[in-house]
């Protein structure tokens, strides 16, 4: 079920147009990935902009839930005040798990089309449809520049263009975090180290797999980082608009000393990350473990 | 449960996540670098490359001769041996560079032919070859040519592997090359046979055919005989390379044609089994086997057998015999595993499959009637 309905129509697409762009094996894996990157494009910015979104409310979160840690249902209500619904961060997996059945399929009907021995081949032919003359494609050219497609590329080169363009592509999707706020916010600390994580992980991936997938990995990223950008600019202009009429939102303070949490006079935007509304945050929550540390 | 503080719980992500890189890696697949078993025999042993190791069994005395390498480990052998002179000379897939290496290295190796014990590694090189050795190798007079799947057909001294020279082709080459009055046929997945002076792999003529070509040239008296993924069986003249004829087929035909007193005998993927005039073309008869057929068929008195897999999921292996007069059946046995590997003749009367499947590595039949006459495992899951 799986191979019919995900790896096989992106075999067949894979081969489509590799015999549409001139058995240039490169330029379909390239037009492929813009398609599926095209068809992805609004849960991919859904998630970008829910990420964006709950990682600048980072401060306010935390600060109500270290103040109701104990009172589930006040919780819930500071949440709903300030426009947080915890709920959505599971919605904002929701792309990335809708993406996933996509991507693995994408993996492996690379690694199949690829394929450089008799039985890959054999493996190969019931799964393309009778209207694409497969006899006409085969075999799959795998020379590009230096490289044989079906092995890891052993210059290195591709491997750390992975890794870069990764990097590149989870720092400009990752909001920056300071250090001291890393350390009472799991995510934004996970967030960090996944900036470096993942392209380790890819980079090491393309020391060990077909120089065609590592391609793949490297046009996705380009395509993601533009993605990001867009987003970002696309973002940005949303607040800026927001900020000429005038809707700027309900700021949300937490006093130390108080439990009632009294709506701001600030003007401040309410999803505005930096600025004093976080130091008031972070000063707010290091007194009350110092409070804390002394009961203790 | 006391909850870990964030200056462990920091070192903790940290590790859960090089632990996740490292199996991932080592889970996820690569790039499909398995194959079926590659099958030959010298007459009276028969020698099987399975994957992790390579053996040679006497169907005689039903005894494994020798196994190498070992132990199994990170090589894999899918290329037919081949057993000339009291050596061995084969390919291997490649070894892996580790870890943290994208380097592969293949070997073609030359094995002393021992009746028993572990084989002597005559010479092995390691240099000629950057991609698997799925061809079968030939050996004439004292050169050894094998092609790769790098697009080359390497020609090497038999006695200590020196590369005398190195031919490129378009690309791979999965087909044993076919040899006769110094000049050398090879059949490439680029859609070409190549006619080469064996002495210096100088190229005499190239042909190009409606598809690649997965399978080895057959010699015939004028004509040279190759199967295409286009769909045909072709004859060319040998001198010039000119095509003769294609016949064609229901499908895409991969294994070798066999030639039999003027007859030629082809199999493609979806079961049809053709005899055609050697020398026209012309069709004689056409039969259904009923299942997928990549083995190239081989004929014997009047039988032609044809080993296949059934289009049953899991696939099981078929072995037939066919009448050489009309191709009616003669006998057919059902074998456990799928049977992709071109069988041999060993004593004259007996036919042998070759499987990866461990518990049943070589099954032995009678010629005449198809009875299993014995079947061999690895001592490890022999039953």
């Amino acid at each position: 079920m799986w191979d019919t309905f995900i790896v096989n129509p992106m075999i067949n697409a894979l081969l489509f147009f590799y015999d549409l762009l001139g058995n240039n094996f490169i330029l379909a894996i390239a037009v492929f990935t813009v398609v599926i990157r095209v068809i992805t494009l609004p849960l991919n910015m859904r998630q970008q902009r829910s990420m964006i979104k709950t990682q600048e409310m980072q401060p306010q979160i935390q600060a109500i839930q270290k103040k109701y840690r104990d009172n589930p249902q006040k919780m819930q209500e500071e949440f709903r005040k300030i426009g947080y619904n915890p709920a959505d961060t599971l919605t904002g997996c929701l792309p990335t798990l809708i993406q996933f059945p996509i991507l693995i399929g994408l993996y492996r009907a690379i690694i199949i089309v690829l394929g450089s021995t008799p039985q890959s081949l054999f493996e190969l032919v019931p799964r393309v449809y009778s209207s694409i003359n497969l006899a006409g494609l085969i075999p799959v050219e795998n020379k590009f520049l230096w490289m044989n497609l079906s092995q890891p590329d052993t210059l290195f080169i591709l491997p750390i263009v992975v890794f870069g363009s990764m990097f590149l592509q989870q720092k400009l999707l990752t909001p920056s975090t300071p250090a001291n706020d890393q350390k009472d916010n799991p995510a934004a600390a996970m967030n960090q180290s996944m900036q470096y994580t993942m392209p380790l992980m890819f980079g090491f991936f393309s020391l060990q797999f077909p120089a065609g997938l590592s391609i793949y990995f490297i046009l996705a990223n380009v395509i993601g980082i533009a993605q990001g950008l867009y987003m970002r600019h696309v973002i940005d202009k949303e607040k800026a608009e927001l900020a000429a009429r005038g809707k700027t939102g309900t700021p949300y303070i937490i006093d130390a000393e108080d439990d009632k949490p009294a709506p701001s006079k600030s003007k401040a935007p309410a999803n505005s990350s930096g600025g004093s509304k976080s130091k008031s945050s972070s000063s707010q929550t290091s007194s009350s473990r110092k409070k804390r540390s002394a009961k203790r | 449960m006391r909850k870990l503080s964030w200056s462990l719980r920091r070192p903790a992500l940290w590790l859960v996540l090089v632990v996740g890189v490292l199996l991932l890696s080592a889970c996820g697949s690569r790039i499909t670098n398995t194959n079926w078993a590659g099958l030959s025999s010298d007459g009276s042993r028969v020698y099987l490359a399975f994957g992790p190791q390579v053996l040679a069994y006497d169907p005689e005395t039903k005894t494994q001769s020798w196994i190498y390498p070992d132990k199994q480990g990170t090589v894999q052998f899918y290329s037919a041996p081949l057993a000339q002179d009291n050596r061995v000379i084969l390919g291997d897939y490649g070894r892996p560079g580790g870890l943290f290496s994208p380097r592969v290295t293949v070997s073609i190796y030359a094995l002393e032919n021992v009746e028993s014990g572990t084989p002597r590694e005559l010479w092995i090189d390691s240099e000629s070859a950057a991609d698997k050795i799925v061809a079968p190798p030939l050996q004439v007079g004292d050169q050894v040519f094998v092609g790769t799947a790098d697009n080359h057909v390497l020609a090497l001294n038999v006695d200590d592997g020196h590369l005398n020279w190195d031919f490129t082709a378009g690309h791979a080459i999965w087909g044993q090359p076919a040899y006769r009055d110094n000049i050398l046929y090879v059949a490439s997945m680029d859609w070409s046979v190549y006619a080469l002076d064996a002495a210096t792999g100088q190229q005499i003529w190239k042909t190009r055919l409606d598809g690649a070509l997965p399978s080895g040239p057959v010699l015939g008296d004028d004509l040279l005989y190759v199967s295409s993924f286009g769909g045909s069986a072709h004859a060319l003249n040998l001198k010039s390379g000119d095509l003769v004829w294609s016949a064609p087929a229901s499908s895409v035909v991969w294994g070798a044609p066999a030639l039999a007193d003027g007859t030629v005998y082809f199999s493609d993927i979806q079961g049809d089994l053709h005899a055609v005039d050697a020398k026209t073309g012309e069709e004689k008869w056409i039969k259904a086997t009923g299942a997928r057929v990549q083995a190239t068929p081989v004929v014997v008195g009047d039988a032609v057998y044809v080993a296949s897999q059934t289009t049953d999921s899991p696939p099981a292996g078929m072995l037939s015999a066919y009448s050489i007069a009309d191709g009616n059946q003669l006998w057919s046995q059902k074998v456990q595993a799928p049977l992709a590997t071109t069988p041999v003749i060993v004593g004259g009367d007996s036919i042998v499959v070759g499987t990866q499947d461990t518990a049943a590595l070589l099954i032995g039949f009678n010629l005449a009637t198809g009875q299993e006459l014995w079947r061999y495992a690895l001592p490890e899951t022999g039953k």
